[in-house]
């Protein structure tokens, strides 16, 4: 599970998380809904360490991620350990991300290859599955520029479970996407959900993650305002921002 | 002699110079450029000396002109007890020069990789080795291979200037011809035209071989 306690982070004078608490058990999936600049796409960078923070800590399965365990002061933790901390997590952004100069499948391979020490054949292989998987098994060798929005997410998204996580982190994955290519994308992650993987889910899209979330937590202002069952915080909620956070988006 | 006598030599006497200066350009730019990739080092280093030494560094080779820094080491080298002819001394020339142009290049192309492709390769724990080698140099080269291509065209005419520190290379034998014929607007215009040739003939290839490396709609790539 996935424990993060008292979290803080500011850009310069501004705080964007205030302080914020959140448990995510083993297979749950939790999203992360709320404005614009409420923070939420921040504390899922925070989760991978591609944003620092100022104070606070992250534990996955007991361990503390990011920073050394013990002593007075926060000291990064090693580069090498970072790498490996990473490995543990996959990460889908909203833009895709993909490698321009590589293939679909070069994409999916590039971790497992060379951040797990897979061969050259057991990576290969490993992406091809995967890529079937998300459907795109006659597209192995486009690039992504011949790719629409919604294969280069999937891409991205074999891409992220190329490297075996333990956590999926979605970063509002279909956004950037035009409307008839979210439901592909959708498809792809229901299909993640038979699989008891961890997902933590930042959307904007409130009838996916009624559908998908175990728990849908509201940030507001830097903190986790509310959090419940989906049914709780969509349909009875009791923060007042929250109330017309709701009403603005229907 | 008669006149197409004449004309047979001046054209083969240039066409030899030409060999030399594109000689000339091409060592100066391999040794540049390798020179280049070495100063990443500093103009990425983590330490803010090192920052400052490389920015002193191109400040002062960007900065000055070619024809005083040729001069400069032509009198150096000997100062310093250094025995080498011109054409040692215009390759360590023209190399600080391009290695300072080229150097600018690359780092605009390392500053041009968005972040969120930094973003993509950190969330996936790549080791440094991999990282360099298989995101950031293919992308490096991608970003900077017009300007770079438009560093081997300079390099080109630059070669010209070692004439001054009597290096023997096509500016140099136009006017060792034009002395002897005074022939002056012929001679330098066909010096011009193998100049011509040359600058055109890297620039095609450049073109070449950035249509190879941009596979599918790259430069299309929103990130």
């Amino acid at each position: 599970m996935i424990e993060v306690r008292g979290l803080r982070k500011s850009f310069g004078d501004v705080p964007v998380l205030r302080g914020i608490d959140l448990a995510v058990g083993d297979g749950e999936v939790v999203s992360l809904i709320g404005r614009s600049g409420c923070g939420k796409t921040t504390l899922l960078r925070c989760l991978n360490f591609l944003e620092e923070y100022d104070a606070g800590e992250i534990r996955l399965d007991g361990r503390l991620l990011w920073y050394r365990e013990g002593g007075s002061a926060r000291r990064p933790a090693r580069e090498a350990e970072a790498r490996r901390m990473r490995q543990r997590m996959g990460v889908v952004f909203q833009q895709y991300n993909l490698f321009p100069h590589m293939t679909a499948l070069d994409n999916v391979a590039l971790g497992p290859r060379f951040s797990q020490g897979l061969s050259r054949e057991e990576a290969e292989g490993l992406g091809q599955r995967l890529l079937q998987r998300v459907g795109l098994g006659q597209k192995m060798r486009a690039y992504p520029g011949q790719l629409s929005g919604g294969q280069q997410q999937r891409v991205a998204i074999a891409r992220a479970l190329a490297m075996r996580p333990k956590v999926l982190l979605l970063d509002e994955i279909t956004s950037a996407l035009d409307p008839e290519l979210v439901g592909e994308v959708e498809d792809v992650i229901r299909s993640l959900l038979s699989e008891g993987i961890m997902m933590v889910v930042v959307t904007h899209a409130l009838a996916f993650a009624r559908e998908i979330s175990h728990r849908i937590a509201y940030v507001s202002d830097g903190r986790i305002a509310e959090i419940g069952l989906p049914g709780a915080v969509l349909d009875a909620p009791s923060d007042p921002t929250l109330k017309d956070f709701l009403r603005r988006m229907r | 002699m008669t006149s197409w006598a004449m004309l047979e030599s001046t054209v083969t006497l240039l066409a030899r110079g030409a060999l030399v200066s594109l000689w000339l350009a091409l060592a100066s730019l391999a040794t540049g450029t390798g020179l280049a990739v070495l100063l990443m080092a500093p103009a990425f280093s983590r330490f803010g000396l090192a920052r400052r030494a490389y920015r002193l560094f191109v400040w002062i080779v960007r900065g000055t002109p070619v024809l005083v820094q040729a001069l400069l080491v032509f009198y150096a080298l000997p100062a310093l007890d250094l025995r080498s002819g011109p054409y040692v001394a215009g390759v360590i020339v023209l190399t600080l020069y391009l290695g300072a142009l080229i150097a600018e290049v690359i780092r605009g192309g390392v500053l041009a990789i968005p972040r969120q492709q930094w973003d993509s390769a950190r969330s996936l724990g790549l080791p440094p080795g991999a990282l360099l080698r298989r995101v950031v140099a293919p992308l490096v080269i991608r970003y900077s291979l017009p300007a770079y291509v438009n560093v081997c065209v300079m390099a080109v005419k630059a070669s010209s200037v070692l004439s001054i520190i009597s290096v023997w290379e096509l500016t140099f034998a136009a006017r060792e011809i034009i002395e002897r014929t005074l022939a002056v607007f012929s001679v330098l215009g066909l010096a011009a035209a193998f100049y011509f040739a040359m600058c055109f003939g890297i620039d095609r290839l450049g073109r070449h071989v950035e249509r190879r490396l941009t596979p599918g709609d790259f430069a299309g790539e929103r990130t």
